[in-house]
């Protein structure tokens, strides 16, 4: 990858690698901090990583410098537990997308991640395993149950409203 | 009564299966007695076959298997749904959950509640500082040769200090070229007469003696010849600053400097001891650098490099740290 490529890199991706970070950590400050830690591990390896395969090398490396993050800042009290929560809800809400992030913010970390990668960017169920060291079958089952526990919620809240 | 007129009706009432066994009889005694319509009622019922027809049926079995049934059941159906969404479910089972919509509409708002879960990013945040994480080639040749030119300050800073640590040090500058010769500047030539050309070439067998004789005044020549920070353009390394070393031939050095060196020369040290000092500190530097071509020119031109003193080699030498640690070609003395 060269240097060009390198920065285009940054223009294309570096929006969705901070906005997938954020939903994770919660503070501005440290995704951002994530997203230029990654950056510097890609270009520490740019004579080894393909153009190709560049966005794929800057998902994997932020999603395990976000692991690192969480374990770290203790943000997080449910990284480890793969158990879908029964849904709860306790707000008004003005749109759709605003039920739906709510409900993903009560997935647990693994499930809400493979849904980020896969709506986000747009991931198959093989590239969000290469990412998250997950095969592909349990990917699918995250997504199975993420997407079943969102549907859940937002059917709870319309029967509310 | 069966007559010419309605026979037909018995002929077809006959082939469906619906006269009595009296009227069977009757209608078969018309016959005999009309061979004409006996020849016609044979001709028709061998053509219509009629009653085979209204027998054939189609196997029990395979009839099952042309039968449907849905794979998508309550229990199923959120598997089914989230296939539709994930864009992963086949055309047959597309077709199954249409059709299964279509038989329970209220299904269909669990549809729309699963349309629903395909996340949006939010476009409006963004990383602001995209800048501070690209790469120019300049900042990658500074950011490449950083430790290389820390380290080259440190050395230059410690070279510095230790050159110019105190104006209470003796200060020399000197140029060395040739050992066996003393050249002086013109205006030393009459300190360079008065000791009646001290300094000869080795081969010279009054070399010696000359310097020892020499010596008491070779050391006050010294003296004067390098006041504080006066330039001195030629000196003979070994004849000038020692007078009891006799120069050895082959084990000469050769210094050429363009530019006069400012040597700062602490207390009973030499430049050979501090040459040695660096060769030895650095050798695995020197080493590493030259890998397996390393030779004695690779150190001579280390040394040349970092003390800014180009050293050439004229003669075979042997281990280079020891030879220059011997100091005795280049050593000066403190006043």
């Amino acid at each position: 990858m060269t240097i060009s490529e390198y920065n285009t890199c940054v223009d294309s991706y570096a929006d969705g690698l901070y906005r997938f970070v954020l939903k994770n950590i919660k503070d501005e400050d440290l995704a951002k901090d994530v997203v230029q830690d990654t950056f510097e591990k890609t270009w520490e390896k740019v004579d080894t990583i393909s153009f190709e395969k560049a966005k794929s090398y800057l998902f994997t490396t932020a999603y395990h410098i976000t692991l690192d993050t969480i374990k770290k800042d203790k943000r997080s009290q449910r990284w480890d537990d793969e158990k879908t929560p029964e849904p709860y809800h306790d707000e008004q809400y003005n749109d759709v997308q605003e039920v739906v992030q709510k409900g993903l913010e009560q997935l647990p970390e693994v499930q809400k991640n493979v849904l980020l990668l896969r709506d986000y960017e747009g991931y198959d169920y093989q590239e969000i395993g290469e990412i998250m060291n997950l095969n592909e079958s349990q990917v699918k089952v995250y997504i199975y149950r993420a997407r079943k526990f969102l549907q859940e919620y937002i059917g709870s809240i319309e029967t509310l409203i | 009564m069966i007559t010419r007129e309605n026979y037909e009706i018995y002929a077809i009432n006959f082939w469906d299966g619906n006269l009595s066994p009296e009227e069977q009889r009757a209608f078969k005694l018309f016959l005999e007695k009309n061979p004409d319509l006996k020849e016609e009622f044979e001709q028709m019922s061998s053509a219509s076959n009629i009653t085979t027809v209204n027998e054939l049926k189609f196997p029990h079995s395979e009839k099952q298997q042309l039968k449907k049934v849905s794979p998508i059941n309550i229990d199923t159906e959120d598997q089914f749904l989230i296939d539709e969404l994930e864009s992963s479910i086949t055309e047959e089972n597309a077709k199954y959950l249409h059709l299964y919509i279509e038989e329970y509409p209220e299904k269909g708002k669990k549809r729309a509640w699963y349309q629903k879960t395909k996340l949006v990013a939010n476009e409006t945040i963004v990383f602001a500082d995209k800048s501070s994480l690209k790469k120019s080639l300049l900042l990658v040749y500074v950011n490449k040769f950083y430790p290389i030119g820390i380290a080259a300050s440190v050395l230059l800073i410690w070279m510095y200090s230790f050159f110019f640590q105190s104006p209470k040090k003796q200060v020399y500058t000197a140029r060395v070229e040739h050992p066996e010769e003393l050249i002086l500047e013109k205006h030393h030539q009459d300190l360079l007469s008065s000791t009646e050309k001290p300094f000869v070439t080795s081969k010279n067998p009054s070399y010696t003696k000359s310097i020892k004789e020499k010596k008491s005044k070779l050391r006050e020549t010294k003296l004067e010849l390098y006041p504080e920070k006066m330039p001195l353009q030629n000196v003979s390394m070994t004849a000038a600053l020692r007078q009891d070393i006799v120069p050895i031939p082959d084990r000469v050095f050769t210094y050429h400097k363009p530019e006069p060196v400012v040597i700062v020369v602490e207390e009973n040290i030499s430049l050979g001891n501090y040459l040695s000092q660096v060769l030895k500190r650095e050798k695995n530097k020197i080493q590493e650098k030259a890998k397996d071509d390393f030779t004695w020119n690779d150190v001579l031109a280390w040394v040349g490099k970092t003390t800014g003193i180009h050293i050439s080699q004229k003669y075979e030498l042997g281990e280079p740290g020891l030879e220059i640690a011997m100091g005795n070609n280049i050593e000066i003395e403190k006043k």
